[in-house]
């Protein structure tokens, strides 16, 4: 008999390959300008949200969600990365600041460790949900986002709870969205999977090149 | 009645009969049809026109005058006339910006040493910009069908104070739509092309740009580019040999006959593509009108070559950052920053990827020296060319902080690729230049514009 560990597994047990995963991290703000009403939009756009990407599974992709929440002093991983089908929701509640770098940060080292994002999974996908008003640092932890690695690709998209946002608050939710991409309102939730349908056929494709980076000497500055 | 600058009256009338009391001690501009000059406690001024010998004259100016009323100039900085003057005056009342001065100021040196009076006149820098705003003025009409006639000195009017750079044309009844020889040829005597001497032709763009680059020559090296030591040591006739063209101007590329001893030294305050196109227009372009560069070609080189200037530390001269040392106190230089633009192709363009082209264009920073980029550097296409779209300042160090003061977000993209981020109007941010990411002003799915800053190499060779 051949050492072969497969021909372990009698062949009406085999399974197909496992879609590749397109790891979806969701930022929710449960800040306490997010109590009352906000936070009950939230809950409810998560659970259709998680049954519209689930809908979206196909062989050759499966969408997994992640949660990071952020309110009060820290963000922190409310739900780890699973198929959406999977996924179920369990209630936040709102209260404390607004720690959105703190939130950014968590989700740069989750994208980079292959133990949560394998080799294999597609480009990483972030969706801001918030109302808006950070109370940290956040532009520095997005600068580092965007710098490296897998997250640097990232196909960004940000969904704006509430009517009372102030130009402040959808600043920020624009200057997160990748540019071009408009921010979501949250009675669009079911567009956003099918921003995503775009997304997987997108962001494969999406590398970039870069030459002609060298500094020129001083005489080169006067260019016939 | 003949008019010359000494018989210039007090008071003139215009046709409805208003009075103008005239600031006869300082003419604004003079040209060879008449002079400027500013109206007592008014914003107004007074064009007088020189008796031409001819008797059609006033004819001549109330027919101009009407032509211009259909002629698409609105938009442009070109004073109009208001209304004509009245018998026995020829000529009309014209509205004026504040402190406006003539660039002659600015291409006719004193007697004495040089370096003073450039400086006092916004040196190289303003200069440069001043010409590359008068030739952007000039291009814009001809694209339009409409010939300036009579460019010189005189007639163009820049901002007084040396930290504006406003810029003024004047003489507007010459503005016609070409003319032939048979027409009246207006003409300043040293600015004027050749073929407008000889009566080959009429006014036409290319004369326009013949005696654009005969002022730009002058505001440049505060040398006429027709009179070098061959034509003002030698007869009185070489002074008409060589308005038309007979010879060799002072930079001539292989006939050094004509060269200058006097003025400033041209390798210090050209770049190689103002001497080229220089070259073109009194070499090539002497024989062959329509061989001379076109004036949108000048100001396109002129804004470049004002984006390469820095200030000197030591002496506040400015000057070219590519020379070794300061020209006119030798003291070093500074250290500055490179802005480089790239085109950037989108992927199926060229190739599978996008590709980023580095293009020959750069703007200098200096330490603390806040710089405006205008879409000149990030447009491929279309559009003003003057918009301010971001501010530039180093601090120095590593630090340049970017701010949007343009009218649409544009993105910053860091070296490694990926989507970056926006920058919007009203924003700023603070770039790293030994980590600089691009700045893109554009989409990826089109042909559009990236800017990043280098700190340049300083190589012996």
């Amino acid at each position: 008999m051949s050492a072969d560990p497969l021909s372990e597994t009698p062949m009406a047990a085999r399974q197909r390959r496992p879609p590749r995963p397109l790891p979806v991290f969701v930022l929710a703000d449960i800040s306490g300008s997010m109590h009352g009403e906000k936070i009950a939009v939230l809950n409810d756009s998560m659970r259709v949200m998680f049954s519209a990407f689930a809908a979206e599974d196909s062989p050759r992709g499966q969408i997994h969600v992640a949660v990071v929440t952020f309110g009060g002093d820290e963000a922190r991983l409310h739900m780890p990365l699973i198929p959406a089908s999977q996924a179920e929701w369990s209630e936040v509640v709102a209260g404390g600041r607004t720690p959105l770098g703190d939130a950014l940060d968590l989700t740069r080292r989750l994208i980079e460790d292959p133990e949560v994002v394998p080799e294999s999974a597609f480009t990483p996908a972030l969706v801001l949900v918030s109302d808006g008003a950070p109370t940290d640092d956040w532009e520095a932890p997005l600068d580092a986002l965007l710098s490296e690695g897998r997250a640097a690709k990232a196909v960004r998209l940000a969904m704006g709870i509430g009517s009372d946002r102030t130009p402040e608050a959808e600043h920020v939710l624009t200057t997160f969205a990748t540019p071009g991409w408009d921010v979501l309102r949250a009675d669009q939730v079911d567009e956003i999977a099918r921003s995503f349908r775009w997304v997987t056929a997108k962001v494969t494709s999406q590398f970039r090149q870069v030459t002609g980076r060298v500094a020129p000497r001083l005489q080169d500055l006067d260019a016939p | 009645m003949t008019m010359t600058v000494e018989h210039i009256p007090e008071y003139v009338r215009d046709e409805r009969g208003n009075t103008y009391q005239l600031d006869r001690g300082t003419p604004i501009g003079e040209g060879g049809q008449g002079v400027v000059l500013r109206v007592k406690r008014s914003r107004l001024a007074v064009k007088i026109c020189f008796d031409d010998g001819q008797p059609s004259l006033g004819d001549d100016i109330r027919e101009r005058l009407d032509r211009l009323r259909w002629l698409p100039i609105e938009d442009l900085p070109v004073s109009r006339p208001i209304v004509r003057l009245d018998e026995p005056h020829v000529g009309y009342v014209m509205e004026l910006l504040e402190d406006m001065a003539s660039m002659e100021s600015l291409c006719q040196p004193p007697a004495g040493d040089l370096g003073p009076w450039y400086a006092r006149g916004g040196g190289l820098s303003r200069r440069l910009r001043l010409l590359a705003k008068c030739a952007d003025v000039l291009g814009r009409m001809h694209g339009r069908g409409i010939v300036y006639g009579d460019v010189s000195p005189g007639n163009i009017l820049v901002s007084a104070d040396p930290e504006h750079d406003e810029v003024w044309l004047v003489d507007a009844d010459n503005l016609r739509v070409e003319s032939s020889p048979a027409d009246r040829v207006v003409k300043t005597p040293f600015y004027a092309a050749p073929e407008l001497l000889r009566r080959l032709s009429g006014n036409t763009p290319f004369s326009d740009a013949y005696s654009f680059a005969t002022v730009a020559y002058e505001t440049l090296v505060a040398n006429h580019p027709l009179l070098g030591d061959l034509v003002e040591d030698g007869p009185v006739e070489y002074q008409e040999d060589v308005q038309r063209g007979l010879l060799p101007w002072v930079g001539h590329s292989d006939d050094d006959r004509n060269r200058s001893s006097h003025g400033l030294e041209p390798g210090l305050v050209l770049t190689k593509r103002l001497r080229a196109l220089f070259e073109q227009t009194f070499e090539e372009g002497v024989r062959t009108p329509y061989r001379r560069p076109g004036l949108h070609t000048w100001a396109d080189a002129l804004h470049a070559a004002a984006d390469l200037t820095i200030v000197c530390p030591s002496c506040r001269q400015t000057y070219y950052a590519f020379c070794m040392f300061c020209p006119w106190c030798r003291a070093e230089p500074p250290q500055i920053v490179v802005v480089q633009a790239h085109d950037v192709l989108p992927a199926g363009f060229a190739g599978r990827a996008q590709h980023l082209a580095p293009r020959t264009e750069y703007l200098v920073l200096q330490g603390g020296q806040p710089v405006n980029v205008t879409a000149r550097l990030t447009r491929v296409l279309g559009g003003d060319a003057h918009t301010s779209v971001a501010r530039l300042t180093w601090n120095g160090a590593y630090d340049v902080t970017v701010r949007n003061v343009g009218t649409t977000a544009m993105r910053r993209v860091p070296a490694a690729g990926g989507a970056g981020r926006m920058v919007f109007p009203g924003s700023e941010f603070v770039e790293d230049v030994r980590m600089p990411w691009f700045l893109h002003f554009g989409e990826d799915s089109r042909v559009h514009r990236a800017l990043t800053f280098m700190l340049p190499r300083r190589s012996e060779s």
